[in-house]
């Protein structure tokens, strides 16, 4: 529990500070991009990780720290509705897809990318 | 970028990966069908949906804010695992992949807009009492 509550703890403050550095170098982006790059990026690293792990068969004290807790944190859904629900809210439907096409689809092919890379 | 901020985001994530990680345990042992990851990112985007509401009404310290919506809402959901979920119900059949997808996204959405009227509503409420005992 320990290695998910460190891995979480950072993961989190990451995504935090992608965010804040996102938002201060693109102000007013057409889309929400910060998310869509933190959960493609980090489902990119947790396909590395789980395809790392199973290469070379290291324990669960590295899976439950990088791939549930750092990963796990890293990445976001609830953000990601939410900002789905704004764009939606705003009327900005073409926006809205391809949020929504980025980051689910984008997620499902980084990940992928990332599992068969190693 | 003030360190309070930054350690209550760590904190709020530490403590939603946790939370997570006891939902997969319990999940697991009931079911294969990533059912755990379902429920946090569908009961994660409406917690975090109430939360936003609440926050826009009432006046919180920003630690605060972000701590539980940063941190504790974003680290109890993941994208990452959902990735993961698609890619191995892949091999179990197209149609739960499909299925699963549509519920997580839809229903995340949905949820969050709920969440969102709900709170704003509650607030709005809470805030009329105020003025009225004013």
């Amino acid at each position: 529990m320990i290695y998910v509550a460190i891995g979480g703890f950072f993961g989190a403050i990451l995504r935090y500070l992608i965010g804040l550095l996102m938002m201060r170098n693109f102000p007013t982006p057409p889309f929400p991009i910060a998310m869509v790059f933190v959960n493609l990026l980090g489902s990119f690293g947790l396909g590395l990780i789980l395809s790392f792990l199973s290469t070379y068969n290291e324990g669960a004290p590295l899976l439950l720290l990088l791939g549930v807790g750092f990963f796990g944190a890293f990445t976001t859904f609830s953000t990601f509705s939410m900002e789905a629900f704004g764009l939606l809210q705003k009327k900005m439907f073409i926006q809205l897809i391809f949020y929504l096409l980025s980051s689910i689809v984008g997620s499902i092919l980084m990940f992928s990318i990332g599992y068969v890379l190693i | 970028m003030k360190l309070s901020n930054i350690i209550a985001v760590g904190i709020g994530g530490a403590l939603g990966a946790i939370l997570r990680y006891f939902i997969n345990m319990i999940m697991a042992q009931i079911s294969n069908y990533p059912y755990s990851t379902l429920i946090e990112n569908l009961s994660g985007s409406f917690v975090l949906g109430v939360l936003t509401a609440l926050f826009i009404q009432v006046k919180v310290k920003e630690w605060l804010r972000v701590g539980f919506g940063v941190g504790l809402c974003g680290g109890f959901t993941t994208m990452s695992t959902f990735a993961l979920d698609v890619v191995l119900l892949l091999d179990n059949s197209y149609s739960s992949m499909i299925i699963y997808i549509t519920v997580t996204v839809l229903g995340g959405i949905t949820l969050a807009a709920i969440g969102y009227l709900l709170g704003m509503k509650a607030t709005r409420q809470l805030n009329r009492k105020e003025v009225e005992i004013k």
